[in-house]
């Protein structure tokens, strides 16, 4: 940030000012969207917001604290003052991570099908990002660990009384206590326990094998955005990062998460690639997906960090864009499946475009950020794991096949012969405006980054070598001096 | 040499270069655009789109010609030179970043003139062909990737980026292949390809990190100073032949190039006759010096090519349509040019891969001429055309000759391994699956169902105002029970609230 | 497995064949209505018929319908007359309600209702204003009475909801049954959307392609005795696909068994009782119509593939049904079900449709209809509605549009013949009126029209007159020809010219049937080489046979190039030499005239193109021995007179000969066509017709043919020469045979009819490119011709010509009928003179019940192959892969594709043929009351018939009822010259009067086209880019 950014002179209390505005416009924003009398009115309150907070999280994330902050926030705890500054603020690791959160709120708000959209799913899913949004931003403790329990609570209620919520809440529940266990443990225990009951939680949120049962049931089974919004938000795995920058790993925990991450790659993509159903095809797809994150992070490099960082948001835009688009494409036929033939591709074609590119997008296309994100991540873990990098292409390989295969087999393939017929339409026109919007921003980020990664990769860092020794060592300096202080009070 | 003649030798390099990456840049800028007039939903006209590719070919064919005239000026000396580079990221002594370059010489260069020329050649043809045909835009769209892509494989400078243009070749491909996409046929064999592209692609992935890990770089130059030692040259090559083997429909792989004639005939003869079917010899060209040390290697791709070209031949001729006929000669020749490549024979393969596209792409041009073809031989011969293949029934005895020749109507029967393959494959993900809903069924102490999930799954989504869909009613005469516990059942149809 | 049973089987299978595409291999190709095995039931119910057994689409789709109803190609008036007809009454269907007609009409009328079936439905409602508003269309009255019917509920956006409710609840209640076919297969994939039939037919698909291949692969399957036991030997043992791994021991089981036994098993083990064989039969036969269809016509028509095993259906069914059972329980059991048997079900027995499709329907009916939910809730109203709007469905809806839409085409037809003879009556009556000033009047009267009597004074005989094919291809030419040349007459026959003969080409490989393919012929004609007939009857020239051999042992060697492909060794040597193959590919790909114009030069070794080795036709038999095909060598003198005599009786050449008589067969050179036969001529069974016109010239010139027709009243002047020509309709080539005959008195004559024929040619060939979107509408004449020579050599063209993609109309009468009158190339035009005929009519009968069929064949797969390019027609050709050189299929392993393609069917109108004869409907009745074919043809009403008197100028047309005096609705336009009229323009045009080719003396006449058609031009320019491009639906 130079000097001439025209923000640097309303003072340095504007960036946690903004955090906290972002999270309190998306939580009224979910008061006023839950009593519109329609979804179309819901619908556009909840753009509003939306914008709103992403306009104060994209200055949040330009204003992200200049002061050094400690992972766990563990310094806080021990404050006295519980000023903004103290609360909220974002750093290197969560900059890119806040403002992804908003758009991925507002583009699933803008996509969404009427049909499916209630002005309440919209309010849970408004509320759902806020408390996202309050993991990442919020840097007390005590506010994460809450808001780290509490954000399941909108999808499990999405959830409530079908047939897979119970796992849903088992291991969201575990999860949380693993987390404000850890949370708690790394004030007053020893950071190794904390890490590892942290790192425990993290994964059950993250869906990793064999934590990630609730995954494809979820979105199996739950209206797909919130699903969307809850899997691809990843808040899981930017707290991983978290921890994990915080305090690295030893050679076998590492060695751990690895075996972990490879694991779920694989499984993922081959289960995925095996299901009939398209919604469970793209659980398993999330899952195995998400393992990148997770290989990027294990071994606690800056390139794999910032892989990492980059894998959240390009798998989680990309994939957004593709439950969307099956979503919308779900409004207009009802259930899709991939082991017969499609239909649709003239009446729908930009649909069927749209879905493709956004699931080329997933797999990393090269030219679309993706690729960029798994292209870092790859190094990173090659250098040091080469078996790790095997799992990793063949996963990617498959998830590829997978994902021409949605596109292909929901959309094209249905008619013997020609198509000239005079073939009765289902019904479902090609993309409403709003849909070309949303798809249209989805695929021009993903591009536009894509192509030209390198300012996405300085976002928050001037220096890209900051992420780690800015984050990394002064969480180190706050431990000590946090243990310092434990000392001292006794 | 005077400073002066130096300045325009490098000068000469610069336009080399930069006639190299716009053979690259062209297409894929014409790509971007007619890709953003499809998005915001002002997708050109049909003239704007004729013209635009026109151009398009027109530029690719000089730039390509201009590029080679001015390569033989200068004597032929490899040009390589690096643009710059893509991203970046470093931290605490670790660096990564992604160059840009292109490296030209005598083989690229080939290739380059080849591509130029017969992209120009088809993407004409297919102006006229392709003239008013529902979803041209697409067609054209596609070949542009699928230049772009090609191109950039040729003149890629690092293994990385020459990756980038691979995985732009698969996908354009693919795409072309299932261009009549309201068909069965074309979409389940696009998916085909598409699967042994991307299985071969993550060979080249593994490759470039073998070689990275080797020579610290993937930048071809760089890592052609340090040879590999025999070991990993024979591991690096072996996946660099495994990632050709796809793209060049070599053994064990070469069952889907027939399959991917379904598209509009120019795009079966640039793709599956010319261009893309020796996208994996130029693989094992281009990457050649890094693996000719190994022997073991060397056979390896001599026997599968020779393999490959009998197997082709053998093939081909039974098979009962003409681009089917095709595709195995085609395959069959690329097996050739494996041979002379593994034999160190490079010129030869060269050669063979210039002829060998020129002639297939005509042949497949014309391939819908073979009834007016045989009725005018028949006409000039006065008679009806003589039975062909009765060497075969000579040579062969009676006893084989009927499996010989199932073994050679069935392709080898690679179709036939492949799909036990797959259904192995498949049992096994679906039992993994039933699995994990087992692990579900435990978390929620509740019986999940077994099987396929048709019962999990058959609800579909509805809105507050929509009713469940029509009862589906038990047909008479129609049992079917569930496995299992044979527990008689209807098929399940549960209908549950989700939106 | 009885006798008994057997036979039983062999009928079922006939019957369940019926149906199946009767398309002959490619090479044979001739237009033939693809259904008309349902010729025996009217048009409108077989159309049902086949819709429902077959899933064809036989109709446009309601789309292009109203598209038209919005440019103004198909009138609100159409849609009242049609519904007049076959609306039903008015009659309130219930109280309350409307009546039939009027909720039909308003249906039909309203083209913006959008249509959509079952979860399209929730989407449309949920994203769209369809329950929120009232639609747009509905007129003031309605809209007002709705509005104080809302009151009640509180507002309209709160009575729709409840509307659409009430409307779910009856159509609920209505739905329609629900067909799924009786296979297992059906039930399988209607279950789990899973198709066994893509694991049988990649199998079964190459099993048949190598046994029927016919010389494609150089290894042709060994043994070929009989579909069922190759089958056998070939999968007795080997590795087979994880769905079949089974397949080796089934077929062990039943070895031995005949084909019709293991059919007998195969039905039995699904319990399939005999009288229901036939129609499940149906179910496997079509679900691969093209192969099935082929097998069945080469065990009808052996000597289709003379060298061809027997081919039978009931093998193709023996393999068919094992493999289908083996796919389907492999399916069900992958998907964990247990299929216990294999029984026929009752269809879909209490199964019905998805009701929200008949909802949406029935919402925007009742909203029409100004009815609330109140009002359908009423119980006997709402049923009654929806009974109503149940019955109107798709099918019945596009059957009346496609009424109205060809009504509005013969209003137009019928007013343009009819203002044009009204206008030329006119005229000719202020003609007589000045030349009875001047001098005595210039026309017989017998003539009719203007023919040639202008220029040579009293009674001259025409510099020439021109016999061309009916093909409406030939239209534009003749037109041209008449307004470049007035001297010039031109008449229309049929293009085999009543030579139907087996001819024996000099260098062609077999014999060819040049005549319809109904006919059996009797006689052969040679072709022989050398400079007279007489001299060197049979003896080849050793130049001949030299070039015989020379070309054999050229084939030989490309045969490789071709067909062997160079696999291998040789494809290697070529490869490395094939750098050189660069020129020809980028020449004959960017540059295809060029190429062509060199490729001749090379053949012809630079002479003048069209110089070809001298033959002449052995056309007079000698003798009455039948050679050993049973064919008669050449006619006999009194055969060629009765021919002669027959052809000019008809159309009207008796007298006044010219000294030239052109006589013009036609055909088609294209390349990269796996089409090319359909291009030929129609009468000639899909071959080129140029033999045709030359041995009717020579039996003309023949002075024994003279002599004995003159003794029928003929007398052909000894002046007059006739002179065989062949037309190559994509080129635009016209070729003379035997031109060196024609003695040194004629020649002046005939090379004056030259010239103007080759300006014809140049003209004809302008006119077309208006039509090819890549040639551009405004071009030189030279450059048109130009262009459509290049078209015919280009590798790259997938429409070398539109082949018959106008036709929509045939006139049988008196050229003066239509001579001036722009038919912009949609009419078959066969001469045939009223006043020549005798009080029965039975020169008109032999004309059509020659020109109906034919002409119905072409329209009717036209027709066809439009309206359903999925099964009718053969799709778009780019990926077409030609197979055993017997078809061609989609890209790799698809079903073979029958019909036409996309291309040549894109711009048809798909109408059924309107024939309009010269004649008294009187007249017509009895030769109909005759004629049972062309009864059954015409009553049945796959052809359409109109009359217009010889003298007066009335019109009727042949209603359902009987038939109708035509009332003429407008004036026909006038314009100058054709050109003023196409120029510019791509879509079909109304017809026009042309005044040129008359008035060069009057120059001052020349008038600007008053209207060029009701229809806008730009709704037509969209009609087509919307055919072939699906529009993008807007949401309502």
């Amino acid at each position: 940030m130079s000097s001439t950014d025209p923000w640097i002179a309303i003072g340095p209390a504007l960036g946690p000012a903004a955090t906290f505005g972002a999270i309190v416009t998306l939580a009224l924003t979910a008061g006023v969207v839950a009593r519109a009398a329609s979804t179309r009115s819901a619908r556009w309150w909840g753009l509003l917001g939306a914008m709103l907070s992403l306009l104060l999280a994209i200055l949040a994330a330009r204003r992200r604290s200049t002061s050094s902050v400690d992972a766990l926030g563990a310094d806080a705890l021990g404050a006295d003052a519980l000023g903004m500054d103290a609360l909220w603020g974002l750093d290197a690791l969560s900059a890119p991570i806040f403002p992804f959160v908003v758009a991925l709120f507002a583009v699933i708000t803008l996509a969404a099908p009427t049909r499916f959209a209630s002005p309440t799913l919209l309010a849970r899913l408004a509320l759902a990002s806020a408390l996202a949004l309050v993991v990442i931003g919020a840097r007390h403790p005590l506010l994460v660990a809450l808001a780290w329990a509490g954000s399941s609570v909108p999808t499990a209620i999405e959830l409530r009384g079908r047939p897979g919520a119970r796992a849903f809440v088992v291991h969201h529940v575990v999860s949380a206590l693993f987390v404000v266990a850890g949370l708690f443990a790394a004030h007053v225990a020893s950071p190794r326990l904390a890490g590892a009951l942290l790192v425990l939680g993290v994964l059950i949120r993250e869906g990793v094998v064999p934590f990630h049962a609730w995954v494809p049931s979820l979105y199996e089974r739950a209206p797909l955005g919130s699903a969307l919004l809850f899997s691809r938000a990843q808040v899981g795995a930017y707290l991983l990062a978290r921890v994990l920058v915080a305090s690295p790993l030893g050679s076998s925990a590492t060695w751990g998460l690895d075996l972990l991450g490879a694991m779920t790659m694989l499984y993922g993509a081959a289960l995925a690639l095996g299901q009939p159903g398209v919604r469970r095809a793209l659980g398993y797809l999330a899952t195995s997906q998400t393992a990148i994150v997770l290989l990027g992070l294990a071994d606690g490099g800056p390139i794999g960090a910032r892989g990492a960082v980059l894998a959240i948001v390009s798998v989680g835009l990309a994939q957004t864009g593709l439950g969307l688009a099956l979503w919308v494409t779900e409004a207009r036929r009802g259930e899709l499946r991939l082991d017969g033939a499609g239909e649709g591709v003239a009446a729908t074609p930009a649909l069927a475009g749209a879905t493709l590119f956004l699931g080329l997008a997933c797999v990393g296309l090269p030219g679309t950020l993706a690729f960029v994100a798994e292209e870092l991540v790859f190094h990173a873990t090659l250098e040091a794991r080469p078996w790790i990098g095997v799992a990793m292409v063949t996963a990617t390989a498959i998830n590829g096949v997978l994902v021409l295969r949605i596109a292909l087999r929901i959309f094209a393939g249905g008619v013997i012969g020609g198509a000239f017929g005079a073939r009765r339409p289902r019904g479902g026109a090609d993309l409403l405006a709003r849909e070309r919007v949303a798809f249209g921003l989805l695929g021009a980020s993903l591009v536009t980054f894509g192509v030209a990664p390198q300012r996405l990769l300085s976002v928050g860092a001037e220096d890209p070598a900051e992420i780690r020794a800015d984050v990394h060592v002064s969480a180190d300096m706050s431990r000590d001096a946090h243990r310092r202080e434990i000392h001292d009070d006794r | 040499m005077t400073s002066e003649l130096i300045g325009v030798a490098v000068s000469v390099d610069l336009a080399i270069a930069w006639l190299a990456t716009s053979m690259v840049l062209l297409p894929l800028g014409a790509f971007a655009l007619a890709g953003l007039a499809e998005i915001v939903g002002a997708g050109w006209r049909d003239e704007v789109l004729a013209a635009v590719s026109r151009a398009l070919f027109t530029l690719t064919t000089i730039a390509g010609l201009t590029a080679a005239a001015l390569f033989g000026l200068e004597g032929g000396r490899p040009v390589h030179h690096v643009f710059g580079r893509w991203f970046s990221a470093d931290g605490a002594g670790a660096h990564q970043a992604y160059e840009v370059g292109v490296l030209v010489d005598a083989t690229s260069l080939t290739y380059l003139v080849l591509t130029s020329l017969l992209a120009g050649t088809v993407g004409a043809f297919s102006l006229r062909y392709l003239e008013g045909e529902e979803g041209a835009g697409r067609f054209f769209r596609a070949m542009m990737l699928f230049t772009a892509g090609l191109s950039l494989v040729v003149v890629a400078e690092s293994l990385g980026l020459l990756f980038v243009g691979w995985e732009l070749v698969g996908v354009s491909s693919a795409l072309l292949i299932a261009f009549y996409r309201h068909r069965e046929g074309p979409v389940r064999h696009a998916l085909l390809a598409f699967a042994i592209y991307r299985i071969c692609d993550a060979a080249l992935l593994a490759s470039l990190v073998v070689l990275h890990h080797a020579s610290g770089t993937t930048s071809l130059p760089a890592a052609f100073e340090a040879p590999l030692s025999p070991t990993v040259a024979a591991l690096f090559g072996g996946l660099v032949l495994f990632a050709s083997l796809g793209k060049s429909a070599q053994l064990p792989f070469s069952g889907w190039l027939p399959r991917a004639m379904e598209g509009p005939t120019p795009s079966s003869a640039i793709f599956y006759g010319a261009l893309s079917v020796h996208a994996g010899a130029y693989l094992l060209l281009r990457t050649a010096p890094l693996w000719e040390g190994s022997t073991p290697l060397r056979v390896t791709i001599v026997m599968i090519g020779a393999l490959t070209a009998l197997l082709g031949t053998l093939t081909g001729r039974a098979q009962t349509d003409v681009k089917s006929g095709l595709a195995y000669a085609a395959s069959a020749q690329v097996g050739l040019i494996f041979v002379e490549i593994g034999l160190g024979l490079h010129t030869l393969a060269l050669v063979h891969v210039v002829g060998h596209a020129l002639v297939r792409t005509l042949e497949l041009l014309r391939a819908p001429s073979l009834l007016q073809d045989v009725q005018r031989l028949e006409a000039e011969l006065g008679r009806a055309l003589p039975r062909a293949g009765a060497r075969y029934e000579r040579v062969v005895p009676r006893r084989i000759r009927t499996w010989l020749y199932r073994f050679a109507l069935e392709r080898a029967f690679l179709d036939t391994l492949a799909s036990r393959l797959i259904a192995a494959l498949r049992r096994a993900t679906r039992a993994l699956d039933a699995f994990d809903r087992r692990v579900v069924g435990a978390a929620t102490s509740r019986a999940s169902t077994p099987g396929r999930g048709v019962g999990a799954s058959a609800g579909v989504a509805h809105g507050s105002t929509s009713e469940p869909p029509p009862a589906a009613t038990k047909r008479e005469g129609v049992t079917m029970k569930r496995g299992g516990e044979g527990a008689e059942a209807d098929w399940p149809e549960t209908v549950e609230g989700r939106r | 497995m009885t006798q008994h049973d057997t036979e039983r089987l062999e009928r079922a299978i006939e019957q369940a064949a019926h149906l199946l595409p009767t398309q002959a291999p490619l090479a044979r190709f001739v237009h033939h209505n693809p259904l008309h095995t349902l010729e025996s039931s009217p048009f409108d119910e077989a159309m049902v018929e086949a819709a429902a057994r077959l899933g064809v689409e036989t109709y446009l789709d309601e789309g292009s319908y109203q598209r038209a109803l919005r440019s103004g190609r198909l009138l609100p008036a159409d849609i009242d007359a049609t519904l007049d007809d076959v609306g039903g009454d008015d009659r309130p269907i219930a109280a309350g309600l409307p009546g039939r007609r009027t909720l039909r009409r308003a249906r039909l009328l309203d083209v913006d209702v959008p249509e959509a079936r079952g979860e399209g439905v929730e989407w449309l409602l949920s994203e769209g204003d369809a329950l929120r508003a009232l639609p747009r269309s509905i007129p003031a009255p309605t809209r007002g009475q709705l509005e104080a019917r809302a009151r009640r509920f509180g507002g309209v956006d709160t009575m729709l909801p409840r509307l659409f409710e009430v409307c779910r609840a009856l159509a609920s209640a209505h739905a329609p049954p629900r067909h799924v076919g009786g296979r297992l297969r059906d039930r399988i994939l209607d279950r789990l959307g899973v198709d066994p039939d893509a694991l049988v037919h990649p199998m079964l698909i190459r099993h048949l392609a190598a046994y029927l291949d016919q010389g494609v692969a150089y290894w042709p399957m060994p043994d070929r005795d009989g579909l069922w036991s190759t089958f056998q030997r070939l999968h007795g043992a080997g590795p087979q696909p994880a769905w079949a791994v089974s397949l080796p021991d089934e077929l062990h089981a039943v070895r031995g068994r005949s084909a019709g036994e293991q059919v007998l098993h195969e039905l039995a083990l699904r319990g399939i009782p005999p009288g229901a064989w036939a129609d499940w039969l149906t179910g496997p036969l079509h679900a691969l119509p093209g192969w099935a269809g082929m097998v069945h016509q080469l065990e009808r028509h052996p000597e289709l593939a003379p060298e061809l095993p027997p081919t039978r259906l009931v093998d193709y069914l023996a393999i068919r049904l094992l493999l289908d059972r083996l796919a389907a329980s492999y399916v069900a059991r992958e998907a964990g079900v247990h299929v216990s048997s294999y029984d026929a079900t009752p269809r879909g027995a209490g199964d019905r449709e998805d009701p929200r499709g008949l909802a949406l329907e029935l919402y925007f009916t009742a909203l029409r209809s100004g009815l609330g939910p109140a009002e359908l809730e009423r119980d006997e109203l709402g049923a009654a509605l929806a009974r109503e709007v149940r019955a109107f469905d798709s099918i019945t809806r596009r059957g009346i549009y496609h009424l109205a839409y060809e009504r509005r085409f013969r209003v137009r037809v019928l007013d343009a013949l009819l203002g044009h003879a009204r206008a030329e009556r006119a005229e000719r009556a202020e003609n007589t009126e000045r030349a009875d000033g001047r001098s005595a009047p210039r026309h017989d009267g017998r003539h009719g029209g203007r023919q040639g009597g202008r220029q040579g004074g009293r009674d001259a005989p025409p510099l020439a007159q021109v016999l061309c094919c009916i093909d409406e291809r030939e239209e534009s030419f003749r037109r041209h020809l008449e307004e470049l040349e007035p001297r010039v007459e031109t008449f229309g026959y049929l293009g085999h010219f009543g030579v139907l003969m087996r001819y024996e080409g000099l260098t062609a490989p077999r014999a060819e049937l040049l005549c319809p393919p109904d006919v059996t012929p009797r006689h052969r004609v040679r072709e022989v080489p050398g400079r007279s007939t007489r001299e060197e009857r049979d003896e080849p020239t050793a130049r001949g046979e030299t070039r015989a051999r020379v070309a054999s042992a050229r084939a030989v060697a490309k045969r490789h190039r071709h067909l062997a492909r160079q696999t291998l060794v040789r494809g290697g040597l070529v490869a490395l030499t094939g750098a050189a193959s660069a020129v020809p590919l980028v020449l004959r790909t960017l540059f295809p005239g060029v190429a062509d114009r060199l490729a001749r030069v090379s053949r012809t070794g630079g002479a003048a193109s069209g110089a070809q080795a001298p033959t002449r036709l052995h056309v007079h038999r000698e003798h009455d021995e039948p050679d050993a095909s049973g064919h008669l060598d050449g006619y006999s003198w009194d055969e060629q007179a009765e021919i002669v005599g027959d052809v000019l009786g008809t159309i009207g050449l008796v007298s006044r000969f010219a000294n030239v008589v052109c006589v013009v067969g036609h055909g088609s050179s294209t390349v990269n066509n796996p089409h090319a036969a359909a291009y030929q001529c129609g009468a000639c069974a899909g071959a080129p017709g140029g033999p045709n016109a030359r041995a009717f010239a020579v039996m003309a010139n023949a002075p024994e043919v003279r002599a004995r027709l003159a003794a029928r009243g003929i007398e052909i002047p000894s002046a007059t020469v006739f002179v065989g020509a062949y037309h190559d309709t994509t080129s635009d080539e016209l070729t003379y045979f035997d031109d060196d005959l024609v003695p040194a008195s004629a020649r002046e004559a005939f090379a004056a009819t030259r010239r103007a024929l080759a300006r014809a040619c140049a003209r004809n060939a302008h006119e077309r490119c208006r039509r090819f979107p890549d040639a551009g509408p405004r071009r030189a004449a030279r450059a048109s011709l130009r262009h459509v020579r290049a078209r015919s050599v280009d590798l790259a063209q997938p429409r070398p010509e539109y082949n018959h993609a106008t036709n929509a109309v045939a006139v049988i009468g008196r050229r003066s009928r239509t001579r001036g009158l722009f038919l912009d190339r949609r009419a078959f035009l066969a001469s045939y003179d009223p006043s020549l005929d005798d009080a029965e009519g039975h020169v008109l009968e032999r004309v059509l019940a020659r020109v109906a069929p034919v002409g119905a064949g072409i329209n009717l797969e036209y027709y066809f192959s439009r309206v359903d390019q999925a099964r009718l027609g053969c799709g778009t050709k780019l990926p077409h892969n030609i197979t055993g050189l017997i078809g061609v299929m989609d890209g790799h392993g698809s079903d073979l594709r029958t019909g036409l393609h996309w291309q040549t069917v894109e711009i048809h109108e798909p109408m059924r043929l309107l024939v309009v004869v010269e004649s008294t409907p009187e007249l017509v009745a009895r030769i109909l009351e005759r004629n049972p074919r062309l009864r059954a043809l015409v009553e049945h009403r796959w052809v359409l018939l109109a009359t217009i008197d010889p003298d007066r100028d009335v019109a009727h047309f042949l209603e359902r009822t009987g038939f109708c005096e035509h009332v003429v609705e407008a004036t026909v336009p006038e314009v100058g010259g054709s050109r003023a009229w196409y120029e510019g323009h791509e879509e079909h045009l109304a017809f026009a009067r042309v005044t040129a080719g008359r008035a060069e003396e009057e120059p001052g006449r020349f008038r600007e086209p008053p209207y060029r058609t009701a229809r806008s031009e730009r709704g037509e320019e969209a009609d087509r880019k919307d055919a072939r491009q699906p529009r993008r639906e807007a949401v309502r």
